[in-house]
């Protein structure tokens, strides 16, 4: 495939993921602050959070499964999680993350256990587009051409 | 000889005929004389060809001779020809290797830097990146001082033209050498001298070059120097050729041509082109003295100290060094149209004492408005502006002083007068005598329990100004004085009739300026006691100096001079409220644009736009040109709005940490991050510290701060508590900047109750942050 063909992909592929909600206009910002002097700051942020969120859905499984659930940790991991997927743009993480939080406030585990799942799942839906994102960019580069941007209004 | 025999009538006669020989005859007669005639001849030919021959001869071999001298001539220009071009090759060799091994060394820094980011703030690692870092810049400053020497010598040396401050050069370098003297136990002093200085402290030159100079004249001093003293002083002097800033006639400016044009000839470099304009009637000549009580230079060795690659003196600790410097210095100040030599120093006192001058142009005298718009631009921190500002006003004060001998020549027992509680030593006597030259009365107290009997030396004058008040006037002010009276040692006794009510709120700023107006009439002074806090035990110290100042009827202020690092002054015993009029703790060393703050408490100097004549209290002069050394000054560029800002952001989580520092460093700050409040509030109290010890001219250490409020440990709200009872301490407040998703309730108004000044929601935007930055800035 030509470079024009793969770029077309890459900004079908991104506008995909703004429509159906994985991303918001955060991360758009992020690619914004993306320059010569860092070109690969939004996979390190990326992988950062990736790192971060898996390590925080750990200590969240664990501490749900302890005798005495202590919900102000797991409020505050949620907490956590909420703030780092709200910086990078991971809308429907974010979002999930929310209603995880409210429903700390109910103390019931079985309802925060599903909501974990919830997050969980929202969570890796959101790295596998993110990682074919980068996939595909990687692409484009190899390619030799450069990464379209997108503006917020397309 | 004929013989022949005649008959001749029958008588026989003989007759002899006697034919002599032709040349017989010539030979008989002439014989003789042509013998001396023939030898007189030969005699004649020999003698004229002696000569002749001898002559030729002596031609022909003084042109072989001349001949072989001028081939031996060639051969030798050829010889020294090709010699200075093997030179000029290995020179250029030389530079072009020093560039490259220059543009390296600046990789390796560069790459030292970036370390920085990766290391925890207390490792081993880190320090030794400071080490690595003190080596590379060790061996710049040498590969630079080898360059300049070839670049002068290839004569390329060139000398910039912009304007600069003298007296806050000088001062700039002497801060820089003041700690490291420090540490050795020499005491760095700068002395204004005759002030000459701070008269035409503008000057358009090359800074960097003068910067050079007395920078390695400093350095040699401090280097060669392990006891005592060194002073640096500075003074104009008069220009040979052109006194005034009078337009010269044109056969002056001819002569001034001609002398610029010989100078130029002499050395074969050089000499600033504009000098040769319009600024030449503006010339002045600055000296510069550097004397050390070091080991001193035999005079033998002086003439050779200058010469490029030799080392005079012995170090004590076996330092390096090229030995180009003083070559280097000395070709520097003759490219400036000066000269530097070593000054005989009083007979008793040891050391040496180098002597410069340059010549620098003096652009035209700023017009007094000027400096009014001047004064208020740099009313926001005590920048460089300020610190001309000052100069300039006390240059004023200085003239007005020198105009009105009237007001100086009476014991002026109205006037201020300054008491100097510091040890007996250089310092103390040049701070004396620099005060004695303005007019103010000095007494010098050497020891804490001396300090009784200059309040009775002072006694006697004062009691004649004692002049009869009212007692009425005195309750009516103490009834004002309420608010203001302090651990009963705030005492006002009102000198001067009309003045009365204004002395009390002497701390309020504006009235100063009042005072200033009426202190022409009535010169209602003050009493300045200046102390230095490592003279005692500072409990005792304090309580001396307060019985003191309730000794004496008049309002008086007290200078804490406090060591750098170890601060001995207890700012409890201040037992004060907001205001702080009385006591003032700086930083030694008390000199330069410090001094002259100090100076312009007294109300006989104070500018008549003084509005902060506070601000210094917690400022210090040493290390204030360590900053420059790294960054010169950054320029305010308004497409960075937080170009030069440092930043400090707290947040637990890496990923909120990286998206701040990007968003920051796009604005141009720089930043600096930290996981949770206890580092953020461990890295502040450390930033105040620092700040207060060596950066005074930027008193924080960050000018905002981003600080998450939910974090582990010590969350966003009780580190700003903590961080706001430490600012009070210095008088400074830290923009903070609260990240919540808290934009109301509890949580919000707690915000505002510990003290931050915004709040910003997560995720951060670009444009909520410039929002926020531009309401704090005026704010």
């Amino acid at each position: 495939m030509d470079v024009v063909q793969l770029q077309s992909r890459l900004s079908e592929y991104l506008k995909s993921l703004f429509n159906d909600g994985t991303l918001d206009g955060q991360f758009l910002q992020l690619q914004q602050l993306q320059d010569e002097s860092n070109p690969d700051f939004v996979v390190e942020v990326v992988t950062l959070f990736f790192s971060d969120s898996e390590k925080l859905l750990d200590d969240l499984s664990s501490s749900l499964e302890q005798p005495n659930v202590d919900f102000r940790k797991v409020d505050a991991y949620v907490h956590q999680l909420k703030g780092s997927s709200s910086s990078i743009g991971a809308q429907r993480v974010k979002n999930a993350c929310i209603a995880f939080r409210g429903l700390c406030e109910e103390q019931s585990i079985p309802a925060c256990l599903r909501c974990l799942q919830l997050v969980k799942q929202e969570y890796l839906y959101a790295k596998n587009k993110l990682e074919t994102l980068f996939k595909l960019e990687k692409q484009v580069v190899a390619a030799g051409g450069s990464i379209p941007s997108l503006d917020a209004g397309s | 000889m004929n013989c022949a025999s005649l008959n001749l009538l029958g008588k026989k006669m003989v007759y002899l005929v006697l034919i002599p020989d032709e040349a017989m005859l010539t030979m008989g007669v002439i014989r003789p004389k042509a013998d001396v005639i023939q030898l007189l001849l030969i005699l004649l030919i020999i003698l004229t060809a002696i000569p002749t021959v001898s002559f030729v001869f002596l031609m022909v071999s003084t042109a072989c001779r001349d001949m072989q001298l001028s081939s031996t001539l060639i051969k030798q220009m050829e010889v020294t020809q090709s010699a200075e071009s093997k030179c000029m090759n290995k020179s250029t060799a030389f530079v072009q290797a020093s560039h490259d091994i220059r543009a390296s060394l600046a990789g390796i820094m560069g790459l030292i830097d970036l370390s920085y980011d990766d290391i925890g703030r207390h490792s081993d690692l880190r320090k030794n990146l400071n080490q690595m870092k003190k080596c590379a810049q060790d061996l710049l400053a040498l590969l630079n001082s080898i360059l300049d020497a070839s670049k002068i010598e290839a004569g390329k040396m060139l000398l910039e033209e912009e304007e600069f401050n003298i007296a806050e050069l000088i001062e700039d370098v002497v801060n820089l050498f003041y700690p490291v003297a420090k540490k050795k136990g020499v005491d760095l002093i700068l002395d204004p001298h005759d002030g000459s200085v701070l008269k035409s402290s503008l000057v358009r030159g090359d800074r960097g070059k003068l910067k050079q100079i007395i920078s390695n004249l400093l350095s040699n001093a401090v280097k060669f120097t392990s006891v005592g003293h060194i002073v640096v002083r500075a003074w104009t002097g008069k220009l040979s050729l052109d006194n005034t800033i009078l337009p010269t006639p044109p056969r002056m400016r001819k002569k001034i041509l001609s002398c610029l044009h010989y100078c130029r000839h002499e050395e074969g470099t050089d000499v600033l082109l504009s000098t040769e304009s319009q600024d030449i009637r503006n010339c002045v000549e600055f000296f510069c003295e550097v004397s050390d009580t070091g080991s001193g230079i035999t005079k033998e060795k002086r003439k050779s100290v200058f010469e490029n690659y030799i080392q005079v003196e012995e170090t004590n600790e076996g330092q390096g060094g090229t030995g180009l410097g003083r070559g280097i210095v000395r070709s520097l100040a003759k490219l400036m149209g000066g000269d530097i030599e070593i000054i005989d120093k009083e007979i008793r006192e040891k050391g040496t004492c180098f002597r410069f001058n340059v010549l620098l142009a003096v652009p035209e005298p700023v017009v007094e408005q000027e400096l009014e718009t001047v004064d208020k631009e740099a009313e926001q921190s005590f920048s460089h502006w300020q610190v001309g500002s000052i100069l300039r006003s006390l240059t004023r004060a200085l003239s007005i002083r020198s105009q009105s001998p009237r007001r100086t020549s009476s014991p002026n027992s109205e006037g201020s007068q300054v008491i100097l509680l510091m040890q007996k030593d250089e310092r103390c006597s040049v701070t004396q005598r620099f005060m004695r030259r303005l007019g103010i009365e000095v007494f010098v107290v050497n020891q804490m329990e001396d300090l009784d009997l200059v309040s009775r030396k002072m006694q006697p004058r004062l009691k004649t100004s004692f002049s009869s008040h009212s007692l009425s006037g005195f309750s009516e002010i103490s009834s004002k004085s309420g608010s203001l009276r302090r651990s009963g040692s705030n005492k006002c006794f009102p000198v001067g009739g009309n003045d009365s009510p204004l002395r009390l709120v002497e701390g309020t700023n504006h009235i100063v300026a009042v005072q200033m107006q009426t202190s022409r009439k009535h010169r209602t002074g003050l009493v300045l006691i200046v102390v230095d806090a490592t003279m005692g035990p500072f409990p005792e110290l304090h309580r001396v100096v307060n019985e003191f100042r309730d000794g004496i009827p008049r309002s008086s202020k007290v200078i804490w001079l406090d060591k750098p690092l170890s601060r001995t002054v207890d700012r409890r015993l201040f037992a004060e409220g907001s205001g702080d009029p009385i006591n003032l703790v700086l930083s030694k060393p008390l000199h330069g644009s410090y001094l002259f703050e100090v100076i312009k408490l007294l109300p006989e100097f104070a500018g008549p736009m003084d509005r902060r004549p506070f601000m210094i209290a917690a400022e210090s002069p040493a290390e204030r040109a360590s900053q420059m050394t790294s960054q010169e000054i950054k320029v305010v560029n308004d497409a960075n709005p937080l170009s030069g800002k440092k930043v400090l952001v707290a947040d637990d989580s890496a990923i909120n940490r990286r998206i701040a520092e990007k968003y920051l460093k796009k604005l141009g700050a720089s930043v600096e991050l930290c996981k949770d409040g206890t580092d953020a509030l461990e890295l502040v109290r450390d930033g105040l510290l620092e700040r207060m010890n060596s950066h005074p001219s930027a008193m924080l250490p960050y000018d905002y701060i981003l600080m998450d409020c939910q974090m582990p440990g010590m969350d966003g709200y009780e580190a700003t508590t903590r961080i706001r009872e430490e600012e009070k301490g210095y008088g400074v407040h830290i923009p903070i900047i609260a990240l919540t998703a808290h934009d109301s309730g509890p949580e919000a108004r707690r915000i505002f109750e510990v003290g931050m000044d915004y709040h910003l929601k997560q995720p951060l935007s670009e444009d909520r942050l410039l929002e926020a930055i531009a309401s704090l800035r005026c704010g």
